[in-house]
């Protein structure tokens, strides 16, 4: 999420809402990058940034991607974003990709699909808003006001001038990670990585401080995010033997697993650590992921109802998450994401207190 | 002690005793043995649920099981303490009670734990750890005093409840009371006892054998050799299970599971009729043996059939078809495949068949199935149990629990007793 708003916010948010009334979970500004190793380091640069995701799972646990380019000022050369947003669309993985511009010039909206693209004006969206009541279904997720108020506490919230303190910049390590690392690693790395990256803030996270709420709910997000991307793998696997297919994705495969448990033997008959190669949290990350297997309906929707969860329960004080016209069931969804969010404190070590909006949802 | 052991136990303790009428010494002295016996009946019959929204459901389910409607919040709160539930309020009021019992782990750990954070009294200790004990062979009653230190007031307040929950029972062989737990017994408790009698320092490992791989084929070297079990098999203590398929009749042996109703029996015998096949399959089939006998049982539950056919099918599923269990089918041209009956009762044998294969024990042997169909149906369930007033029993109470019941009356009576 960038600090400053842009004169594209409009364009991108009511993309948002209508993403979300097709059952989209749908981060803003989204920024991709590249590492470079340099031996002992890695270098990162930044590649561009993608202004609208969206990432929908069936109920059979497919994906489907969905990236989107808003333009709305004048000095733009469509043509050349169309050959940049058919590269982002590759570079990404996604399946669609939305140019979105308040006009569509005829030879714009005749080369688009040619490249795979989809090209449309904001009529059109509007007409789409309109027909879809993506206003009333969003609940209030695409509100230009509830977006300004939560990029307001995004990030460390440094004052120019000031050296960050120790704390600042631990987390600071959090909010690059969930910006572009996480964009990056290999899915099958992220769940790992996400719990160890909240692992190291967990004692300096507060109930009573905006940013870090704001902060454990991008992270439970995520979380979110990495269980369905697994449910995807061991669904795809058979439901037969649910714990040891989620243990072979969350480790990169058989030869992954095996050579990690190899390692912890040799390293456990160093004596340095005696402990299993599963982390503690893992066994109970795992019912959660049988839990989600079994209660499809539910798990397809949970993205979006962590996401209401937020606007609703945090910044609206409302006790539940309501979502018109929702996709599978709502009490499964709600069950689930509640669940889901507090399976994240519990594995992270965030205080639970931390959720304690979403108790009544 | 194993704190998954104690779960079980603590569940035992609950399932006998529950048609016990109330009666102080039971209330008293194993309240925490009791709580967390219900709550661990309760958790097992709410795992696979994602959650239920309508608390009246619940109440009839924990009504099947012996939870009254009072008790019932102390039981949800055991189960809320160790994550397998959370429940949502709307003011006083229960909105929704989310589910988290584990389902790739038994739970039962989590319970022993608990029942050891809540402090049980020595008379609760001795209970459980006795109770075990006597899963694995009878043992001589001063010999089984001895191992506790219990007064002769206190090991005599114990036996009469766990007695009256047939949880423990007396009979006296060539003069020595001996005590055994009914629920280690398959047939007669006699045959039983003079057989423990007989190898008295091999029984326990011979159980052990038994219990650790469910199933165990007669031809295997563990048993072959043993002689204690051998002569357990001659006299009628362990009753093997034939199966005769396409390499010739082959019979399994199961460790000795006593105390059930009528009908947990047959359902029991379904279990191990169906365990019995797949074990034939894992070592004496005539093509390729079962590798994941676990997930042969999950597809028969969640498909109601094999994935594939197989030659031998027929011969080796037979005994299933024998007992209703389901019936082999023609695939194709001398291939086979076995279809299962979708009754509540099958579906309940192969659940506890795959938790034999996987823990060794059972306590699920005693799962309600109208308490799970209360918690199934969309709602006002009133099943025949929970309609029914269940005939309770009247505890048979020594002299000296008798004695300490009085005590105890007449200490209020007086208001010896002190109020915190």
């Amino acid at each position: 999420m960038a600090k400053t708003l842009d004169k594209d916010l409009p364009l991108k948010l009511q993309f948002r809402r209508i993403l979300f009334a097709e059952g989209y979970w749908s981060p803003l500004e989204v920024e991709l990058s590249n590492y470079e190793d340099l031996g002992n380091t890695l270098k990162r640069r930044s590649l561009t940034d993608l202004d609208v995701l969206g990432i929908k799972f069936d109920r059979l646990f497919n994906r489907t991607c969905v990236v989107g380019d808003c333009k709305s000022g004048r000095n733009v050369s469509d043509a050349n974003r169309l050959f940049w947003l058919r590269g982002v669309k590759d570079y990404f993985g996604a399946d669609l990709a939305y140019y979105l511009r308040p006009n569509v010039d005829s030879h714009i909206a005749a080369i688009a699909p040619k490249m795979g693209l989809c090209a449309l004006p904001a009529s059109h969206l509007d007409g789409l808003e309109l027909r879809l009541r993506a206003k009333e279904t969003s609940a209030a997720l695409g509100d230009l006001t509830d977006f300004e108020t939560t990029l307001q506490r995004w990030g460390v919230g440094t004052t120019k001038g000031v050296s960050p303190s120790q704390e600042q910049l631990q987390k600071k390590r959090v909010y690059s990670f969930l910006s572009y690392t996480y964009w990056y690693i290999e899915r099958f790395r992220a769940l790992m990585q996400l719990v160890g990256t909240f692992e190291s803030v967990a004692h300096v996270l507060s109930p009573e401080d905006d940013r870090d709420v704001l902060l454990a709910f991008v992270g439970a997000e995520r979380f979110a995010h990495c269980l369905l991307e697994a449910a995807a793998f061991v669904h795809s696997h058979g439901l037969q033997n649910i714990p040891n297919h989620a243990r072979l994705y969350f480790y990169g495969g058989p030869f992954g697993l095996r050579e990690k448990e190899r390692t912890f033997d040799l390293i456990r008959k160093l004596g340095v650590v005696n402990e299993d190669l599963d982390p503690p949290w893992l066994r109970d990350t795992i019912e959660l992921l049988g839990r989600m297997l079994h209660n499809p309906n539910g798990a397809c929707d949970v993205l979006r109802y962590i996401s209401v969860a937020y606007v609703s329960c945090v910044l609206h004080k409302k006790q539940e998450v309501v979502i018109p016209n929702t996709n599978g069931s709502p009490v499964e969804a709600v069950v689930l994401a509640k669940d889901i969010i507090l399976q994240f404190a519990k594995a992270t070590g965030i205080r639970e207190s931390i959720f304690d909006s979403i108790r009544s949802m | 002690m194993d704190p998954t052991l104690i779960g079980l136990r603590t569940q035992d303790f609950h399932e006998s005793l529950k048609v016990v009428t109330t009666f102080g010494p039971k209330e008293v002295k194993f309240k925490n043995t009791l709580l967390i016996g219900k709550a661990s009946s309760l958790a097992m019959h709410l795992r696979g649920l994602l959650y239920i929204d309508q608390y009246e459901q619940i109440e009839y389910a924990a009504a099947s099981l012996g939870i009254n409607s009072i008790e019932l919040p102390a039981v949800l709160r055991e189960l809320e303490t160790i994550d397998f539930i959370r429940i949502t309020k709307s003011g006083e009021q229960v909105k929704r009670i989310d589910v988290k019992v584990p389902e790739f782990r038994s739970g039962y750990s989590e319970l022993g734990k608990r029942w050891q954070d809540l402090r049980p009294n020595e008379l609760e200790q001795a209970g459980i750890a006795s109770l075990e004990h006597l899963h694995h062979g009878p043992v001589a009653v001063p010999v089984l005093q001895s191992q506790y230190s219990l007064n002769s007031n206190e090991f005599a307040i114990m036996s009469d409840v766990m007695m009256c929950g047939q949880l423990l029972a007396i009979q006296t062989v060539d003069g020595t009371p001996t005590a055994y737990s009914p629920l280690a017994v398959d047939g007669n408790p006699s045959a039983y006892l003079q057989w423990a009698k007989r190898f008295p320092n091999e029984v326990t490992a011979a159980i052990e054998t038994l219990s650790q791989s469910q199933g165990l084929a007669m031809s295997d070297g563990r048993i072959a050799s043993n002689k204690t079990l051998m002569d357990a098999i001659q006299t009628g203590v362990i009753m093997p299970v034939t199966v005769s398929g396409a390499t010739g009749a082959q019979r399994f042996l199961f460790a000795p599971r006593g105390g059930l109703a009528p009908e947990e029996k047959t359902i029991l015998d379904k279990s191990r009729a169906i365990l019995s096949c797949v074990r034939y399959g894992q070592s004496f089939s005539q093509g390729v043996a079962i590798k994941y006998p676990r997930r042969i049982l999950e597809v028969l539950r969640d498909n109601k059939q094999f994935n594939r056919g197989h030659p031998d099918l027929m011969s080796q599923y037979g005994l299933l078809a024998e007992k209703l269990i389901g019936h082999p089918f023609e695939e194709s041209t001398n291939r086979w495949n076995f279809r299962i009956d979708d009754t509540d009762e099958n579906m309940k044998a192969l659940n506890i068949a795959i938790e034999m294969l996987e823990y060794g024990t059972s306590s699920s042997v005693s799962i309600d199935l109208d308490a799970q169909k209360a918690l199934l149906s969309p709602s006002q369930y009133q099943g025949p149990a929970s309609t029914r007033p269940r005939m309770t029993s009247d505890p048979v109470v020594s002299e000296e629990t008798r004695a300490d019941i009085i005590r105890e009356l007449t200490k209020l009576t007086r208001g010896m007793n002190t109020h915190g």
